[in-house]
Parts: structure tokens; C-alpha cells; sequence
């Protein structure tokens, strides 16, 4: 970990000194995971790609501005977040598994992807009860297990205090819990319903 | 399912454990603490939460990596090519006295290096190896050699002798304040413009197998052809190497860009990456090669060359030139000092031809005929200011 941030201050200095490989590397570096963290609050992949190209831009046209003091990833997963959301015009939706699900859901079940069916009944469930869930909690659970962000790195990207992110996750899940046990006895219930009849 | 143990623990206990639910999703899994049931139900949580994590294709990631790196090469150079926008009429370089590494230096530089030339003469200046200093005055002048080197006619009407000895290498230096020109024509029949504010050193006779001259602000070179006796022209930072060609070279002091625009022929420019290596750029005709001294770094454009070579035929054709880039050229041109009331105006763009035969209010209010300025002159002060605008 030390190490980690011992190389991110280095390649900072070099950015902020303006040398294109520099760019190149941190762009190697975070690619994959500012392109998921982005596809977050859009679904339009080009959109994404256009806010990372911009932000590289900027972090380059904008270098000489940039505190020794900056923390890299917060900086580029922020500034990130901020561009995907205002290239959009409208209040931004999270979407959870909309595109996809939709998708799906229209194809019925007669078309269906392979491996697509393999995937187990509960876990279905499990996704569609966070598709229930508020775009705050969405996007929190999101953060966290889709993109593997720090509670201290959620917290910056909120703008919400760390001990609220663990707080917002734990009763997300907790929520989401409930909903599957909901489901679950709903379904036990219409079970026992047919075998009565 | 639907019972909970008190002792059982719950997805939202696990998960919002942050050092635990870390290792969940490195599929490290605890050995103990958690029950199989627990994990799975985590696990399943996790795939849950990851189907529809949208991961960058390897393909679009090279291509938007190239995009990036791209873009940034691009806004390097037109940082770099704005700046000589508004450098080439200066065209130049600055004080660079540290790059100059003294063991190293050819002969000619250190020569040039030892002479001290009054630069705040208002008059041409001819400097003899016997520290003879011929003066000329009028604001065009013409120094021609003969062959040989031992007779040299200035303005077609005075003639000098100066003997030229077989032993070591004798250098003459030119030296043209602003306001002025001259035109050098070297023993081999060379011809070199110089622009005002420029020195020119060079040997009373060239070498056999090379010729070499060394200069500080702009020339126009006409080089005659000699493939045994390549022609290099010397700056503090540059080396431009020419076999028979037409090029323009400005290498000022006080500039931090140096250009070479050559008209006809090829040269090859040269500089010293370090103490060993020489770094080395071919220009073909029509093409500018900006050196950015700081930056060590060359920019190969096309332009026209008649931008840049004009001046010696009395006349400056611009082509959408910044009034900022004009005036430079002019205020060097005509040793006067151009101010812009209002720097906005410093922006604005001219094209046409100047004749420089006029003197620089002339010059000045051709260029405020056609644009919303005008010009109004102090002593050796011009201003620019907005039409209508009281100074």
C-alpha cells in the first residue's frame, strides 16, 4: 500500500511536469476501472470513453493547477463522475440492470443466450431485489462491490463521511435481504397454495 | 431460510465488515467465522452486484489510449506552434549561453564569442582581423569579396584591401544594427542578407572542403554549390548544413525560437543533444523547421516561404499574421518601439504585402487602412490604439 501511493506520488510529479508518458501509464493503470466506475452513471459506453479522454485531457492542459497534495485516484475517479454526469443534460439515472434486464425480459424465454440460463435462480432473485433498491443505494453497492472502492474512497466520491458510508451499506443490504426473504415467503406461500388446492 | 440463529451471521453483518467483505471479494475466504451458507449467500451477492459491471473492450482501451496520447501530442505542438506565431517575426533565440559548452565549440564560435561588437551603434559595422572597424551608414548596404578574399567592395564604390596570409584562418564580422540591412557577398559568390540586428562571422577564405560561418539574428542565404565544400552555418544552438541552396535562417538572441525556411535546395539541421550525440532534421523546400530552444524540440511545417524571405527584396508579404507578430518585425526592421493600447489588438490578424521602402508609420498606416486602428507617433514610439479612441 505504501508502496502504491509511494509510485502514484511519483507518477503525479511527472504528470504535473507535463511528460506524455506519464499519461500514458497512469491511463494504463486506470482504464478498466474509471471506464466500470463510469459506466455507472451512464449506459452510453462512447459517452464514457469521450469523458475519459477529457479528463486525461485536462489532468494535462490543467497540470500546472494540480496540488502536490492531490490524491490521484480521488482526483480521476471525482472528476470522472462529474463529466459522465453533466455530458448528460438530465438528471441521471443509475441503472441498475435495466439494459440488460430489459433486454432479457423482451426476449421472453425462448431466446435465450447461453449461459444466460445458467445462471442460478437465486441469484436472479438477488438481482432484481436491488433493482428495488434507491439510486443512492445503488450506486453505493455499486462503488463498493462492483468497483472495489475503499469506504474512505466511497466516502469522497459521495462527499459523505466515512463512517455514513458504512452505515448506507449496511442498511442497503439489509434492505435488500429483507425484500429476498419477502420474496422468498411470498414464494413459499404460493407453493403452499397450489399444493393446498 | 426464513429462520435466523441469533448466532447466524447476516449479509448486511458480513458485507459491511469492509476488511472482510476485502477479502470476500478477492475470493480469500476466511477459514473460520463464517458458515458455508453465509458465504455462498455473499458470494451469490457479489455475482449479483458484478453481472452488470460493463468492462472496456482491449480494443477500445488501445484505441482511446491512443486518442489520449494523441490529443496531448497535438496540444503540445500548437502550444508550441502558437508560440511561434507570435515568435517567427521576432524569429529567434534567447540567451542560451549555458548550452554552449566551451571545449567543444568550433573555432569560428569562440571567435565570435571573443570579439565584442558595439551593438548600440546605429551604424553597419565591418570588422577587419587587424581590429580595423569599417562603419557604414546608409540603411542597405552591399560588402563583396573578391575571390581570393584580399579585396572587398562596399556599396559598389569603396574598396578595401586587406591581405590575406596562408597561416591559421582570419575571420571578418558584420555586424547590422536594427533599422539596417546588408547584403554579404562571400568569396565562393555566396550571398547572404542580413536582417537587422544580426551578425555574421565568417573566414576571409574558406577551407577547401568547408565552408562555415556563424550567425546571431536573421540571414537569407543564397549558397552556390559545391558538393566537395558543404556550407554550415553556425548559431549558439544550431547547425545548419547546406550543399547549394536558398534558405532563410533567424537565430536572435533574444528569441527562443530559431526558424529555418528554406526556399530551394535541402539543408540539414543539426543540434547538440548532449556532448556526443547530435540530433538531425531535413527540411525540403517550402518547409519550416522551428527549433524551440528550451524545449530542444523541432516543428517541420509548410508555409509560404515568401513570408519569411520577403523583407530582402524590401516588401514583407503576411499572410493572416497577428498585428502582435507584424509589429515585432517591424519595430526591428525600423529600430522603433510599437506599443498597443489596448492588447486585444495585439490579436488581430493582417494579410498583404508592406512595402518597407516607407518608413514605419507609412508601413503602419497602410495596415490601419484596412483595419479599425490607428497609429500615432512620438519620437521613436509608435501606438496602436482602436479607432476613435483619444491618447
Amino acid at each position: 500500500m505504501e508502496k502504491e501511493i509511494n509510485s502514484d506520488y511519483l507518477l503525479w510529479k511527472r504528470i504535473k511536469a507535463g511528460e506524455t508518458q506519464a499519461f500514458h501509464e497512469l491511463y494504463i493503470k486506470f482504464a478498466d476501472v474509471l471506464f466500470s466506475f463510469g459506466m455507472i452513471y451512464s449506459r452510453d459506453q462512447e459517452h464514457v470513453k469521450d469523458c475519459i479522454h477529457d479528463l486525461f485531457f485536462d489532468l494535462y492542459k490543467y497540470r500546472k493547477n494540480l496540488s502536490d497534495n492531490d490524491h490521484i485516484r480521488n482526483y480521476l475517479f471525482k472528476s470522472l463522475k462529474r463529466k459522465v454526469q453533466s455530458g448528460q443534460g438530465k438528471k441521471l439515472k443509475i441503472v441498475y440492470s435495466e439494459s440488460l434486464q430489459d433486454e432479457r425480459e423482451m426476449r421472453g424465454d425462448i431466446v435465450v443466450p447461453e449461459g444466460e440460463d445458467l445462471l442460478e435462480e437465486n441469484i436472479k432473485n438477488m438481482q432484481k431485489a436491488i433493482d428495488k433498491l434507491s439510486e443512492h443505494q445503488k450506486e453505493v453497492l455499486k462503488l463498493r462491490f462492483q468497483i472495489g472502492l475503499s469506504y474512505e474512497e466511497v466516502a469522497r466520491i459521495l462527499d459523505i463521511s466515512i463512517e455514513s458510508v458504512r452505515t448506507l451499506i449496511y442498511r442497503t443490504i439489509k434492505n435488500l435481504r429483507e425484500e429476498l426473504q419477502a420474496r422468498n415467503n411470498k414464494i413459499v406461500l404460493f407453493y403452499l397454495q397450489i399444493v393446498k388446492n | 431460510m426464513k429462520s435466523e440463529t441469533n448466532d447466524k451471521q447476516l449479509l448486511e453483518d458480513i458485507l459491511s465488515d469492509e476488511i472482510l467483505s476485502e477479502r470476500l471479494m478477492k475470493g480469500d475466504l476466511p477459514e473460520k467465522g463464517l458458515t458455508k451458507s453465509e458465504i455462498k449467500l455473499s458470494n451469490d451477492f457479489l455475482r449479483a452486484v458484478n453481472i452488470n459491471k460493463v468492462n472496456i473492450a482491449p480494443d477500445d482501451k488501445a484505441f482511446l489510449a491512443d486518442q489520449i496520447t494523441g490529443s496531448i501530442a497535438l496540444a503540445k505542438k500548437k502550444r508550441f506552434l502558437a508560440w511561434i506565431g507570435y515568435a517567427a517575426s521576432l524569429i529567434i533565440i534567447a540567451g542560451l549561453s549555458f548550452y554552449f559548452i566551451t571545449q567543444n565549440q568550433p573555432d569560428i564560435i569562440k571567435y565570435a564569442a571573443s570579439i565584442s561588437v558595439e551593438k548600440s551603434s546605429e551604424s553597419t559595422q565591418l570588422m577587419l582581423p587587424d581590429d580595423q572597424t569599417v562603419r557604414i551608414e546608409e540603411a542597405e548596404s552591399k560588402i563583396a569579396y573578391s575571390k581570393n578574399g584580399n579585396t572587398i567592395v562596399i556599396n559598389a564604390s569603396n574598396e578595401i584591401n586587406q591581405p590575406v596570409e596562408n597561416k591559421g584562418i582570419a575571420y571578418n564580422t558584420v555586424f547590422v544594427p536594427y533599422g539596417k540591412r546588408s547584403q554579404v557577398v562571400l568569396p565562393d559568390n555566396s550571398s547572404i542578407w542580413l536582417n537587422s540586428g544580426s551578425t555574421l562571422v565568417y573566414p576571409v577564405r574558406f577551407d577547401k572542403d568547408k565552408r562555415e560561418v556563424y550567425l546571431e539574428g536573421e540571414a537569407l542565404f543564397e549558397i552556390t554549390h559545391d558538393k566537395d565544400s558543404p556550407f554550415h552555418v553556425l548559431t549558439k544552438s544550431l547547425e545548419v548544413k547546406v550543399l547549394g541552396t536558398v534558405f532563410d535562417l533567424s537565430a536572435y538572441d533574444e528569441d527562443s525560437v530559431i526558424n529555418t525556411i528554406l526556399e530551394k535546395g535541402s539543408v540539414e539541421i543539426s543540434y547538440n543533444k548532449n556532448l556526443i550525440e547530435k540530433s538531425y532534421t531535413k527540411i525540403s523546400p517550402g518547409e519550416l523547421a522551428s527549433f524551440s530552444v528550451k524545449d530542444q524540440l523541432f516543428v517541420t511545417s509548410e508555409v509560404n516561404t515568401k513570408d519569411f524571405t520577403s523583407w530582402k527584396d524590401g516588401y514583407m508579404a503576411l499572410e493572416k499574421k497577428s498585428l502582435e507578430s507584424i509589429t515585432r518585425r517591424l519595430s526591428r526592421y525600423y529600430n522603433v518601439t510599437i506599443e498597443f493600447e489596448d492588447p486585444e489588438l495585439a490579436k488581430e490578424t493582417f494579410s498583404g504585402y508592406l512595402d518597407l521602402r516607407s518608413s514605419a508609420v507609412q508601413v503602419l498606416g497602410m495596415i490601419a487602412e484596412m483595419m479599425d486602428i490607428q497609429i500615432i507617433q512620438t519620437g521613436k514610439v509608435i501606438k496602436i490604439s482602436k479607432k476613435g479612441t483619444t491618447i
